[in-house]
């Protein structure tokens, strides 16, 4: 840290709250009002004082965040808004970390609400702003320290990327500057828990005083007037602040990116992290994933099997249910857990390290194509994956139309759990050439990426998109063990509370589904084919007539698949009676399956099973996907997404069977 | 006047911003580009865009919007 930058200076009252007499009305009549109906939903409880960090994106606000809440923190969409808000508890005060924004003129749905939320309601606004700024950018940082200034609001300027800023020879004066704002400042460095005391301190003088005298603001008529007003004031503010402006050299970072953002390394460079973090998501994740599995269909469920034996409950729907239906379902949610926790360290690291603003950059051009920003990249390329972690990836988006988008889009990528019924239906229609129609649904999915993409962009979003990219490159810095293992767990949390209810809960409606008889029997103790599930299967069938697989088994895989589509396979197996293949031979139950195709199509069973495969591609991925969905952008346009991908997969799985019939 | 838009800028120049679209005008602001500010061009990135140098940051722009903005030779 400079030797000039004083943290302690902060504790110093600025001068602006010398005239807090005047215009009584606009006081609080006690320094800590208990009206944050909203505001103090979660984290200190009703009645705390409440603190809100505002900053620009990468100013570390986060970092700060984390640095003073710890593990204490929530994570969750605004009420009635898909933007996400931490709240979390500081020294038994409610600390928000609302979106990160460079004004309060909204620009996007999050900084609308960082504005609504500090300006709308003078009863309901925080406590406290504290305004993050980054040293290293201060003039830009500034900007809506000078607009919170207009209001009647207690203010602490806290100036981060000190390092950086030294390195690059920038010495501030934090009594000039404290001076010149007009509220205390406070220099630190939450990334080494630096200054954090001095801004306890500061926070804790602030909140015993009234809000200062607003700085006057009445210059001007028209919006970029008084913006032109504001930059000066900004100037002004750095000049009296800084000792040194330090000088524009050629960084370290500025010389990663001549390769990072090069016209041709660029795109090298980020095939290579693409492909890292795909194997990490597919090749690491997997053994850990088929521990839990074999765990849970193993040792747990013999268990609970012998326990229920002991207790004389064997064959009862009691068993069935805990066995077929709650074990099951946490084991397939926990087969998610380590998949989900390595994408979410993934997504930290790229984000804390700087590197995904640079993919951000090399992308643009591509995506621009379905009007989505280079960043919507990311959670695509996951998708091929797992569809589940893609769909909270779309985080990386800033824009709340771009991630709706990017959610409504990656079930079209597909996942590896379709890999394995496309393997086996095309090397039981396609022998030789399995491989190229293995390829084929990867090219077909990347292509149904882009139609739908535009489809949406042509209908839904026609405003969105137009904006051309302008990014800031912050400078590249070593990510910190504490804030991934932190923003992780506050994510995996997340998903856990919203994915666990849908997941346990739809496994268990099949198992009771499969276990109703339809025309007598016990309950348990029907076929498939006699239970309500089975009725239900076969009363859908004849849906698939113009597509050429309407055969009940193939439609109770299907509905199965809409479980998970690992399912798929073992629900044609036990429809039939047959044992589950192993490896690649598809052997009897391929020829089940053939037979079955060549009569319900006519005689066209390749068209068939293509269509099959068209539909298997673009229908709803599996429900861990849709409870990420649901977590992400809401029941509502979950249900939307659902639609689409129906309507979708069904036209276009008829579209192929009709046309592919006239060949084949 | 040595004036000339960003996509025909040299690089490793400084430059001052003269003119910017209209549209985009509020959005590049808040990155320290307003007409008036010094800046250089530090490369061109993939795609076509080009990475400037402003007020000790860096700003990617987009090739969209070369065109539409307006710099003159820093006296």
């Amino acid at each position: 840290m400079s030797s000039e930058v004083r943290p302690d200076a902060a504790v110093d009252a600025g001068p602006g709250r010398d005239g807090a007499e005047d215009k009584p009305s606009a006081r609080r009549s006690a320094p800590v009002p208990s009206c944050h109906s909203a505001a103090a939903n979660t984290g200190a409880g009703a009645g705390a004082p409440v603190v809100a960090l505002i900053g620009t994106p990468n100013s570390g606000k986060s970092t700060l965040f984390n640095a003073l809440t710890g593990a204490r923190i929530t994570v969750g969409n605004w009420p009635g808004t898909t933007v996400e808000v931490s709240r979390g508890v500081w020294s038994s005060r409610t600390l928000l970390d609302l979106p990160g924004a460079y004004s309060l003129d909204p620009l996007s749905p999050d900084e609308e609400l960082t504005r609504d939320l500090l300006l709308s309601d003078p009863d309901d606004r925080p406590d406290l702003v504290i305004v993050v700024s980054d040293a290293a950018n201060l003039a830009r940082s500034l900007y809506l320290a000078s607009q919170v200034r207009e209001h009647r609001q207690r203010v602490i300027v806290a100036l981060t990327m000190i390092d950086v800023a030294h390195r690059r020879g920038i010495e501030l004066d934090t009594y000039a500057l404290s001076a010149a704002i007009g509220c205390p400042v406070v220099a630190l460095d939450p990334r080494r828990r630096e200054g954090l005391a001095a801004l306890e301190t500061a926070v804790a003088t602030s909140l015993g005083e009234d809000a200062p005298r607003p700085r006057s603001h009445d210059c001007c008529a028209d919006d970029l007037a008084r913006a032109d007003e504001r930059f000066t004031w900004v100037a002004a503010a750095v000049e009296a602040g800084s000792l040194n402006p330090g000088d524009d050299r050629v960084s370290f970072s500025d010389r990663i990116d001549k390769v990072a953002t090069a016209p041709v390394l660029g795109p090298l460079l980020f095939l290579g992290v693409m492909w890292l973090v795909f194997q990490v998501t597919t090749t690491v994740a997997a053994p850990i994933q088929d521990f839990f599995d074999t765990l849970f269909s193993g040792p747990v469920t013999d268990g609970a099997l012998a326990g229920f034996a002991a207790l004389g409950l064997t064959g009862s729907w009691i068993e069935g249910l805990v066995v077929s239906g709650l074990i099951a379902g946490v084991g397939m949610l926990l087969t998610f857990v380590p998949l989900m926790a390595l994408m979410f360290i993934l997504l930290a690291l790229l984000e804390d390290s700087g590197y995904l603003a640079r993919a951000a950059v090399v992308t643009d051009r591509l995506m621009r194509v379905i009007g989505l920003p280079g960043k919507a990249f990311l959670p695509l390329v996951v998708g091929f994956g797992c569809n589940v972690p893609a769909i909270s990836a779309t985080r990386i988006l800033g824009d709340g139309r771009q991630r709706l988008l990017t959610a409504l889009l990656v079930p079209f990528t597909s996942c590896t759990a379709r890999l394995t019924v496309f393997v086996l239906v095309s090397t039981v229609f396609f022998g030789p050439w399995a491989g190229t129609v293995v390829f084929a649904m990867y090219v077909a999915s990347i292509l149904l990426i882009v139609g739908t993409g535009v489809l949406l962009r042509r209908t839904l979003w026609r405003a969105m998109g137009s904006e051309p990219l302008v990014i800031d490159l912050p400078p590249y810095q070593l990510p910190t063990l504490r804030l991934t293992a932190a923003v992780t767990w506050t994510r995996l949390q997340g998903f856990l509370r919203t994915a666990s209810g849908i997941i346990v809960a739809t496994v268990c409606a099949v198992w009771l589904l499969q276990s109703i008889p339809a025309h007598g029997g016990g309950f348990g103790e029907v076929e498939v084919e006699d239970s309500v599930y089975g009725v239900a299967a076969q009363a859908i069938t004849p849906v698939f007539q113009p597509a050429g697989f309407a055969q009940w088994q193939t439609t109770s895989a299907l509905v199965v698949g809409f479980v998970a589509k690992e399912a798929v396979i073992s629900s044609w197996a036990q429809t039939y009676a047959l044992d589950e293949p192993e490896g690649d031979d598809p052997g009897s139950l391929g020829e089940r399956i053939m037979a079955d195709f060549t009569q319900s199509s006519g005689g066209h069973p390749i068209p068939a099973a293509l269509a099959f495969m068209v539909f298997l591609l673009a229908y709803t991925p599996c429900v861990a996907t849709l409870a990420a969905q649901v977590r992400e952008i809401g029941w509502r346009w979950t249900g939307f997404g659902i639609a689409l991908q129906l309507a979708i997969a069904w036209g276009l799985a008829v579209v192929v069977f009709q046309v592919g019939s006239l060949w084949w | 006047m040595n004036a000339f838009t960003l996509a025909d800028a040299p690089l490793a120049t400084p430059l001052t911003l003269a003119e910017v679209p209209e549209a985009h005008a509020r959005h590049l602001s808040r990155l320290g580009l307003r007409p008036g500010a010094a800046f250089s061009v530090l490369r061109r990135s993939t795609g076509g865009g080009r990475i400037v140098s402003v007020a000790g940051s860096r700003v990617a722009l987009g090739r969209a919007l070369l065109r539409g903005v307006r710099v003159e030779a820093a006296q």
